[in-house]
Protein backbone atom coordinates (compact mmCIF):
# COMPACT_ATOMS: atom_id res chain seq x y z
CA UNK A 1 0.00 0.00 0.00
CA UNK A 2 1.54 3.43 -0.85
CA UNK A 3 0.99 5.73 2.04
CA UNK A 4 1.59 9.67 1.49
CA UNK A 5 1.48 11.41 5.16
CA UNK A 6 0.87 15.38 5.57
CA UNK A 7 1.94 16.84 8.50
CA UNK A 8 4.07 20.91 8.80
CA UNK A 9 5.08 18.99 11.89
CA UNK A 10 8.23 17.36 10.90
CA UNK A 11 8.34 15.54 14.11
CA UNK A 12 4.83 14.31 13.26
CA UNK A 13 6.76 12.88 9.27
CA UNK A 14 9.32 11.03 11.68
CA UNK A 15 7.33 9.67 13.63
CA UNK A 16 4.88 8.20 11.07
CA UNK A 17 7.82 7.16 8.75
CA UNK A 18 9.31 5.06 11.71
CA UNK A 19 5.79 3.87 13.14
CA UNK A 20 5.04 2.19 9.31
CA UNK A 21 8.16 0.77 9.03
CA UNK A 22 8.02 -1.39 11.89
CA UNK A 23 4.53 -2.02 10.85
CA UNK A 24 5.66 -3.53 7.51
CA UNK A 25 4.41 -0.23 5.28
CA UNK A 26 7.80 0.74 3.14
CA UNK A 27 6.20 2.70 0.32
CA UNK A 28 5.56 5.86 2.52
CA UNK A 29 5.87 9.62 1.26
CA UNK A 30 5.29 12.31 3.09
CA UNK A 31 5.13 15.44 2.88
CA UNK A 32 4.88 19.00 5.11
CA UNK A 33 2.08 21.14 3.00
CA UNK A 34 -0.82 20.57 1.07
CA UNK A 35 0.94 22.12 -1.83
CA UNK A 36 3.80 19.75 -1.47
CA UNK A 37 1.22 16.98 -1.40
CA UNK A 38 -0.57 17.82 -4.43
CA UNK A 39 2.80 17.89 -6.45
CA UNK A 40 3.70 14.52 -5.05
CA UNK A 41 0.60 13.17 -6.34
CA UNK A 42 1.37 14.96 -9.83
CA UNK A 43 5.05 13.50 -10.04
CA UNK A 44 4.17 9.88 -8.57
CA UNK A 45 5.03 7.26 -11.17
CA UNK A 46 2.45 4.99 -8.95
CA UNK A 47 -0.57 6.49 -7.70
CA UNK A 48 -0.92 6.81 -3.91
CA UNK A 49 -3.66 4.40 -2.32
CA UNK A 50 -3.94 5.42 1.01
CA UNK A 51 -3.53 9.38 2.31
CA UNK A 52 -2.68 10.27 6.14
CA UNK A 53 -3.30 14.06 6.90
CA UNK A 54 -3.13 16.42 9.31
CA UNK A 55 -5.87 19.36 9.79
CA UNK A 56 -4.22 22.66 11.11
CA UNK A 57 -1.85 23.45 8.77
CA UNK A 58 -0.86 26.68 6.88
CA UNK A 59 -1.79 27.91 3.65
CA UNK A 60 -4.51 24.60 2.73
CA UNK A 61 -5.54 22.94 6.06
CA UNK A 62 -6.13 19.46 5.49
CA UNK A 63 -9.62 19.68 5.23
CA UNK A 64 -9.21 21.31 1.69
CA UNK A 65 -6.29 18.82 0.66
CA UNK A 66 -9.16 16.37 1.53
CA UNK A 67 -11.65 17.29 -1.03
CA UNK A 68 -8.83 18.26 -3.47
CA UNK A 69 -7.92 15.11 -3.53
CA UNK A 70 -11.34 13.24 -3.51
CA UNK A 71 -12.09 15.65 -6.69
CA UNK A 72 -9.77 13.36 -8.18
CA UNK A 73 -11.65 10.75 -9.78
CA UNK A 74 -9.31 7.93 -9.18
CA UNK A 75 -9.02 8.89 -5.61
CA UNK A 76 -12.20 9.20 -5.10
CA UNK A 77 -12.41 5.70 -2.82
CA UNK A 78 -9.53 5.87 -1.47
CA UNK A 79 -9.22 5.96 2.06
CA UNK A 80 -8.30 9.17 4.30
CA UNK A 81 -7.31 9.39 7.31
CA UNK A 82 -7.55 12.62 9.48
CA UNK A 83 -4.24 12.78 11.73
CA UNK A 84 -5.38 15.84 13.95
CA UNK A 85 -4.91 17.64 17.65
CA UNK A 86 -8.63 19.14 16.38
CA UNK A 87 -11.20 17.38 18.55
CA UNK A 88 -13.86 19.21 18.34
CA UNK A 89 -17.17 18.25 16.32
CA UNK A 90 -17.10 21.14 13.66
CA UNK A 91 -13.68 19.98 12.64
CA UNK A 92 -14.78 16.25 12.80
CA UNK A 93 -17.92 17.29 10.32
CA UNK A 94 -16.32 19.04 8.12
CA UNK A 95 -13.29 15.91 7.87
CA UNK A 96 -15.96 13.39 6.89
CA UNK A 97 -17.99 15.73 5.07
CA UNK A 98 -15.02 16.64 2.78
CA UNK A 99 -14.31 12.68 2.37
CA UNK A 100 -12.21 11.76 5.16
CA UNK A 101 -13.25 8.11 5.35
CA UNK A 102 -11.72 7.87 9.34
CA UNK A 103 -10.36 10.40 12.21
CA UNK A 104 -7.35 9.42 14.66
CA UNK A 105 -7.02 11.92 17.25
CA UNK A 106 -3.23 13.31 17.93
CA UNK A 107 -1.09 12.28 20.41
CA UNK A 108 -2.08 9.00 18.39
CA UNK A 109 -1.53 5.40 20.19
CA UNK A 110 0.98 3.72 17.68
CA UNK A 111 -1.11 0.49 17.91
CA UNK A 112 -4.30 2.35 17.13
CA UNK A 113 -2.81 4.00 14.26
CA UNK A 114 -1.95 -0.10 12.74
CA UNK A 115 -5.48 -0.85 13.49
CA UNK A 116 -7.01 2.08 11.72
CA UNK A 117 -4.32 1.36 8.99
CA UNK A 118 -5.43 -2.10 8.18
CA UNK A 119 -8.69 -1.16 7.94
CA UNK A 120 -8.05 1.64 5.02
CA UNK A 121 -5.68 -1.64 3.43
CA UNK A 122 -9.25 -3.45 3.41
CA UNK A 123 -10.79 -0.55 1.76
CA UNK A 124 -7.61 -0.63 -0.60
CA UNK A 125 -8.21 -4.33 -1.75
CA UNK A 126 -11.62 -3.60 -2.28
CA UNK A 127 -11.51 -0.73 -4.41
CA UNK A 128 -8.79 -3.21 -6.46
CA UNK A 129 -11.49 -5.93 -6.72
CA UNK A 130 -14.21 -3.68 -7.81
CA UNK A 131 -11.94 -2.01 -10.37
CA UNK A 132 -10.77 -6.00 -11.54
CA UNK A 133 -14.34 -6.58 -11.65
CA UNK A 134 -15.00 -3.18 -13.74
CA UNK A 135 -12.24 -3.78 -16.19
CA UNK A 136 -14.18 -7.38 -16.82
CA UNK A 137 -17.55 -6.26 -16.98
CA UNK A 138 -16.04 -3.03 -19.74
CA UNK A 139 -14.27 -5.74 -21.58
CA UNK A 140 -17.78 -8.01 -21.92
CA UNK A 141 -19.15 -4.59 -22.50
CA UNK A 142 -17.66 -4.47 -25.63
CA UNK A 143 -19.77 -7.85 -26.83
CA UNK A 144 -23.25 -7.52 -25.13
CA UNK A 145 -24.99 -5.48 -22.56
CA UNK A 146 -23.69 -6.52 -19.52
CA UNK A 147 -23.86 -4.67 -15.76
CA UNK A 148 -22.35 -5.78 -12.71
CA UNK A 149 -25.00 -7.21 -10.75
CA UNK A 150 -25.48 -5.23 -7.31
CA UNK A 151 -25.72 -7.68 -4.50
CA UNK A 152 -29.20 -7.41 -2.35
CA UNK A 153 -27.06 -6.81 1.21
CA UNK A 154 -24.22 -4.78 -0.66
CA UNK A 155 -23.61 -0.93 1.00
CA UNK A 156 -24.19 1.81 -1.91
CA UNK A 157 -22.53 4.99 -1.86
CA UNK A 158 -25.08 7.74 -2.07
CA UNK A 159 -22.99 9.91 -4.64
CA UNK A 160 -24.75 13.22 -4.97
CA UNK A 161 -26.60 13.06 -1.68
CA UNK A 162 -25.96 15.71 0.81
CA UNK A 163 -24.53 14.71 3.62
CA UNK A 164 -24.00 10.90 2.11
CA UNK A 165 -21.15 8.97 3.24
CA UNK A 166 -19.65 5.33 2.55
CA UNK A 167 -20.42 2.85 5.19
CA UNK A 168 -17.14 2.86 6.91
CA UNK A 169 -16.47 6.15 7.14
CA UNK A 170 -20.06 6.51 8.41
CA UNK A 171 -19.18 3.98 11.36
CA UNK A 172 -16.14 6.06 11.83
CA UNK A 173 -17.42 9.02 12.00
CA UNK A 174 -20.04 7.47 14.79
CA UNK A 175 -17.02 6.53 16.90
CA UNK A 176 -14.88 9.42 16.67
CA UNK A 177 -18.20 11.08 18.19
CA UNK A 178 -18.46 8.99 20.60
CA UNK A 179 -14.59 9.06 21.57
CA UNK A 180 -14.91 12.53 22.05
CA UNK A 181 -18.04 12.49 24.55
CA UNK A 182 -20.27 14.52 21.49
CA UNK A 183 -23.65 14.38 22.63
CA UNK A 184 -26.75 16.21 20.99
CA UNK A 185 -26.90 14.10 17.94
CA UNK A 186 -30.14 11.64 17.02
CA UNK A 187 -30.30 8.51 14.71
CA UNK A 188 -32.88 7.87 12.24
CA UNK A 189 -32.90 4.76 10.35
CA UNK A 190 -35.12 3.79 7.39
CA UNK A 191 -35.91 0.37 5.87
CA UNK A 192 -37.01 0.38 1.89
CA UNK A 193 -39.74 -2.44 2.57
CA UNK A 194 -40.50 -3.93 -0.98
CA UNK A 195 -36.29 -3.30 -1.64
CA UNK A 196 -36.31 -7.77 -2.78
CA UNK A 197 -38.76 -6.80 -5.10
CA UNK A 198 -37.17 -4.13 -6.47
CA UNK A 199 -33.87 -6.24 -6.56
CA UNK A 200 -35.35 -9.02 -8.24
CA UNK A 201 -37.03 -7.23 -10.86
CA UNK A 202 -34.91 -3.63 -11.79
CA UNK A 203 -31.57 -3.82 -13.65
CA UNK A 204 -28.76 -2.88 -11.77
CA UNK A 205 -28.40 0.83 -13.07
CA UNK A 206 -32.15 1.30 -12.24
CA UNK A 207 -31.71 -0.37 -8.96
CA UNK A 208 -28.70 1.54 -7.71
CA UNK A 209 -30.82 4.83 -9.34
CA UNK A 210 -33.56 4.13 -7.19
CA UNK A 211 -31.33 3.74 -3.85
CA UNK A 212 -29.73 7.16 -5.11
CA UNK A 213 -33.17 8.87 -5.37
CA UNK A 214 -34.45 7.55 -2.32
CA UNK A 215 -31.49 8.81 -0.05
CA UNK A 216 -32.39 12.06 -2.10
CA UNK A 217 -36.07 12.23 0.03
CA UNK A 218 -34.55 10.78 2.88
CA UNK A 219 -31.57 13.86 3.18
CA UNK A 220 -34.37 16.58 1.71
CA UNK A 221 -36.76 15.31 4.89
CA UNK A 222 -34.29 15.59 7.56
CA UNK A 223 -33.83 19.01 6.25
CA UNK A 224 -30.50 20.43 8.67
CA UNK A 225 -27.03 20.49 7.00
CA UNK A 226 -26.13 18.61 9.85
CA UNK A 227 -26.67 15.17 8.98
CA UNK A 228 -24.78 12.46 7.77
CA UNK A 229 -26.31 9.26 5.45
CA UNK A 230 -25.71 5.88 4.85
CA UNK A 231 -27.17 2.91 2.73
CA UNK A 232 -26.01 -0.24 4.48
CA UNK A 233 -27.19 -2.64 2.16
CA UNK A 234 -30.97 -4.88 2.41
CA UNK A 235 -32.81 -1.48 1.89
CA UNK A 236 -31.51 0.28 4.90
CA UNK A 237 -30.50 3.63 5.32
CA UNK A 238 -29.27 5.33 8.23
CA UNK A 239 -28.71 9.13 9.30
CA UNK A 240 -26.98 10.93 11.88
CA UNK A 241 -28.62 14.42 12.81
CA UNK A 242 -28.69 17.05 15.36
CA UNK A 243 -31.75 16.11 17.94
CA UNK A 244 -34.72 18.60 17.82
CA UNK A 245 -36.92 17.67 20.31
CA UNK A 246 -39.87 18.52 18.54
CA UNK A 247 -39.27 16.48 15.25
CA UNK A 248 -40.94 12.56 15.59
CA UNK A 249 -40.92 9.47 13.89
CA UNK A 250 -44.00 10.45 12.86
CA UNK A 251 -43.45 13.70 11.37
CA UNK A 252 -40.19 12.25 9.56
CA UNK A 253 -42.28 9.17 8.26
CA UNK A 254 -45.31 12.05 6.98
CA UNK A 255 -42.34 13.61 5.13
CA UNK A 256 -40.99 10.99 3.44
CA UNK A 257 -44.29 9.46 2.86
CA UNK A 258 -45.56 12.71 1.27
CA UNK A 259 -42.24 12.60 -1.03
CA UNK A 260 -42.23 9.65 -2.24
CA UNK A 261 -45.86 9.65 -3.65
CA UNK A 262 -44.52 10.94 -7.13
CA UNK A 263 -41.44 8.17 -6.65
CA UNK A 264 -42.07 4.68 -8.63
CA UNK A 265 -39.28 2.84 -9.47
CA UNK A 266 -39.88 2.24 -13.40
CA UNK A 267 -38.41 -1.07 -14.58
CA UNK A 268 -37.30 -1.12 -18.52
CA UNK A 269 -39.60 -4.62 -18.29
CA UNK A 270 -42.08 -2.15 -18.46
CA UNK A 271 -43.66 -3.01 -14.42
CA UNK A 272 -43.55 -0.62 -11.97
CA UNK A 273 -42.39 -0.83 -8.29
CA UNK A 274 -43.93 1.54 -5.70
CA UNK A 275 -41.87 2.61 -3.04
CA UNK A 276 -42.28 2.13 0.74
CA UNK A 277 -40.64 3.13 3.12
CA UNK A 278 -40.85 2.60 6.94
CA UNK A 279 -38.66 5.07 9.89
CA UNK A 280 -37.09 4.32 13.03
CA UNK A 281 -35.58 6.36 15.94
CA UNK A 282 -34.83 9.06 16.63
CA UNK A 283 -32.62 7.35 19.12
CA UNK A 284 -30.33 9.63 20.90
CA UNK A 285 -26.36 9.14 20.61
CA UNK A 286 -26.03 10.59 24.43
CA UNK A 287 -23.14 11.05 26.06
CA UNK A 288 -22.10 7.25 25.40
CA UNK A 289 -18.07 6.13 24.30
CA UNK A 290 -17.05 4.67 20.97
CA UNK A 291 -18.70 1.70 21.29
CA UNK A 292 -22.25 2.74 22.70
CA UNK A 293 -22.49 5.29 20.26
CA UNK A 294 -22.11 2.31 17.79
CA UNK A 295 -24.83 0.51 19.77
CA UNK A 296 -27.31 3.36 19.47
CA UNK A 297 -27.62 3.14 15.45
CA UNK A 298 -28.11 -0.27 16.01
CA UNK A 299 -31.07 0.60 17.96
CA UNK A 300 -32.84 2.75 15.42
CA UNK A 301 -31.64 0.05 12.94
CA UNK A 302 -33.48 -2.53 15.40
CA UNK A 303 -36.62 -0.27 15.55
CA UNK A 304 -36.82 -0.19 11.95
CA UNK A 305 -36.30 -3.61 11.44
CA UNK A 306 -39.26 -4.17 14.34
CA UNK A 307 -37.26 -6.51 16.47
CA UNK A 308 -33.76 -7.44 17.39
CA UNK A 309 -34.06 -11.23 16.34
CA UNK A 310 -34.63 -10.11 12.49
CA UNK A 311 -31.12 -8.29 12.87
CA UNK A 312 -29.44 -11.85 13.32
CA UNK A 313 -26.50 -12.74 14.65
CA UNK A 314 -24.53 -12.25 11.85
CA UNK A 315 -23.49 -8.45 11.91
CA UNK A 316 -20.67 -7.12 13.68
CA UNK A 317 -20.39 -4.07 14.88
CA UNK A 318 -17.18 -2.15 13.62
CA UNK A 319 -15.55 -3.06 17.71
CA UNK A 320 -15.72 -6.32 16.70
CA UNK A 321 -14.07 -6.01 14.00
CA UNK A 322 -11.36 -3.55 15.15
CA UNK A 323 -10.87 -6.19 17.62
CA UNK A 324 -11.08 -8.78 14.66
CA UNK A 325 -8.68 -6.33 12.41
CA UNK A 326 -5.92 -6.30 15.58
CA UNK A 327 -6.09 -9.69 16.02
CA UNK A 328 -5.12 -10.59 12.53
CA UNK A 329 -2.17 -7.99 12.85
CA UNK A 330 -0.97 -9.64 15.82
CA UNK A 331 -1.45 -13.39 14.11
CA UNK A 332 0.56 -12.18 11.15
CA UNK A 333 3.50 -10.63 12.72
CA UNK A 334 3.84 -13.52 14.67
CA UNK A 335 4.42 -15.43 11.36
CA UNK B 1 2.34 -8.33 26.08
CA UNK B 2 1.84 -10.23 22.36
CA UNK B 3 4.26 -10.78 20.61
CA UNK B 4 3.35 -8.52 17.52
CA UNK B 5 3.18 -5.60 19.60
CA UNK B 6 6.03 -6.06 21.14
CA UNK B 7 8.02 -6.47 18.04
CA UNK B 8 6.94 -3.25 16.67
CA UNK B 9 7.64 -1.90 20.07
CA UNK B 10 10.64 -3.13 20.35
CA UNK B 11 11.80 -2.33 15.95
CA UNK B 12 10.33 1.18 17.13
CA UNK B 13 12.20 2.15 20.15
CA UNK B 14 15.81 2.93 18.41
CA UNK B 15 14.48 5.24 15.85
CA UNK B 16 12.27 6.52 18.72
CA UNK B 17 15.41 7.39 20.36
CA UNK B 18 15.97 9.77 17.39
CA UNK B 19 12.72 11.13 17.06
CA UNK B 20 12.66 12.12 20.89
CA UNK B 21 16.32 13.94 20.25
CA UNK B 22 14.58 15.96 17.35
CA UNK B 23 11.62 16.73 19.53
CA UNK B 24 13.69 18.22 22.16
CA UNK B 25 15.87 20.08 19.79
CA UNK B 26 12.39 21.53 18.50
CA UNK B 27 11.02 22.04 22.07
CA UNK B 28 14.01 24.13 22.80
CA UNK B 29 13.18 26.62 20.10
CA UNK B 30 9.34 26.67 20.75
CA UNK B 31 10.71 27.75 24.57
CA UNK B 32 12.14 30.48 22.95
CA UNK B 33 9.68 31.73 20.58
CA UNK B 34 6.71 30.93 23.53
CA UNK B 35 8.74 33.59 26.06
CA UNK B 36 9.47 36.17 23.67
CA UNK B 37 5.63 36.31 23.22
CA UNK B 38 4.90 36.07 26.63
CA UNK B 39 7.06 38.67 28.14
CA UNK B 40 4.02 40.69 28.97
CA UNK B 41 2.21 41.74 32.04
CA UNK B 42 -0.69 39.59 32.86
CA UNK B 43 -3.67 41.95 32.20
CA UNK B 44 -2.02 43.03 29.13
CA UNK B 45 -3.69 43.13 25.32
CA UNK B 46 -2.46 40.22 23.60
CA UNK B 47 -1.87 40.81 20.00
CA UNK B 48 -3.19 38.55 17.35
CA UNK B 49 0.04 37.48 16.49
CA UNK B 50 1.40 36.69 19.85
CA UNK B 51 -2.13 34.58 20.18
CA UNK B 52 -1.40 33.18 17.30
CA UNK B 53 2.02 31.81 18.27
CA UNK B 54 1.16 30.63 21.54
CA UNK B 55 -1.46 28.62 19.87
CA UNK B 56 1.08 26.94 17.37
CA UNK B 57 3.45 25.67 20.12
CA UNK B 58 0.21 24.72 22.02
CA UNK B 59 -0.73 23.04 19.53
CA UNK B 60 2.50 21.40 17.73
CA UNK B 61 3.48 20.11 20.72
CA UNK B 62 0.23 18.31 22.02
CA UNK B 63 0.34 16.40 18.78
CA UNK B 64 3.19 14.57 19.65
CA UNK B 65 4.50 15.13 23.03
CA UNK B 66 2.62 12.17 24.34
CA UNK B 67 3.26 9.99 21.47
CA UNK B 68 6.81 10.24 22.63
CA UNK B 69 6.42 9.51 25.76
CA UNK B 70 6.05 13.37 27.36
CA UNK B 71 2.78 12.95 28.97
CA UNK B 72 2.91 15.57 31.87
CA UNK B 73 4.50 18.25 29.07
CA UNK B 74 1.29 17.07 26.67
CA UNK B 75 -1.47 17.69 29.13
CA UNK B 76 0.62 21.22 29.77
CA UNK B 77 0.48 21.70 25.89
CA UNK B 78 -3.74 21.49 25.85
CA UNK B 79 -3.77 23.41 29.11
CA UNK B 80 -1.98 26.20 27.11
CA UNK B 81 -4.29 25.50 24.37
CA UNK B 82 -7.64 26.08 25.89
CA UNK B 83 -6.34 28.79 27.98
CA UNK B 84 -5.07 31.05 24.61
CA UNK B 85 -8.54 30.08 23.08
CA UNK B 86 -10.07 31.45 26.35
CA UNK B 87 -8.30 34.25 26.64
CA UNK B 88 -10.42 37.02 25.17
CA UNK B 89 -6.87 38.72 23.69
CA UNK B 90 -5.62 39.73 27.14
CA UNK B 91 -2.83 37.88 28.56
CA UNK B 92 -4.89 36.57 31.27
CA UNK B 93 -3.50 35.07 34.76
CA UNK B 94 -4.95 31.60 34.02
CA UNK B 95 -2.61 32.07 30.39
CA UNK B 96 0.00 33.15 32.43
CA UNK B 97 -0.22 30.17 34.55
CA UNK B 98 -0.18 27.53 31.61
CA UNK B 99 2.51 29.27 29.82
CA UNK B 100 4.52 29.01 33.40
CA UNK B 101 3.84 25.57 33.78
CA UNK B 102 4.73 24.49 29.93
CA UNK B 103 7.51 26.18 30.25
CA UNK B 104 8.72 24.25 33.45
CA UNK B 105 7.31 20.95 32.15
CA UNK B 106 9.78 21.76 28.93
CA UNK B 107 12.55 23.19 30.72
CA UNK B 108 12.86 19.78 32.77
CA UNK B 109 13.09 17.99 29.53
CA UNK B 110 15.86 20.05 27.87
CA UNK B 111 17.58 19.92 30.88
CA UNK B 112 16.98 16.13 31.19
CA UNK B 113 18.61 15.26 27.81
CA UNK B 114 21.27 18.02 27.69
CA UNK B 115 22.85 16.11 30.11
CA UNK B 116 22.27 13.23 28.74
Amino acid sequence: MRILAVDDDAIICELLREAFEAAGYTDVVTASSGHEALASMRDAAQPFDCFLLDIQMPEMDGIELCSKIKSQPHHADSPIIMLTAMSEKDYIDRAFGAGATDYVTKPFDVLELFTRLKLAAQLVEQKAKVAEKQQTIDALKTHDTFARKVDLREDIYLSGVRGALQKLAFENYILQLGRSGMFGSAFFAFRFSNVKELHDNASPDEFVGTILDVGDVIADALKTTETFITYRGNGVYVAITKFEKNRSVTDVQAEIDADLAGLIAPLTNGEAVPISMAVGGPVQSGLFGAAESLDAMWRAIDLVEGSAAERGPAKATIADRVKKVTSQIMQSAAL
Amino acid sequence: MPSAILDIEVKMAAGLAGIRDNFVDALDRRVDRLEAFTDVPVGAPLSNAASEQIKYVAHKTLGSAATLGFEALGRNAADLENAVNDCGAVYTDTLNRAVIDFLNAADRIVARYAHG
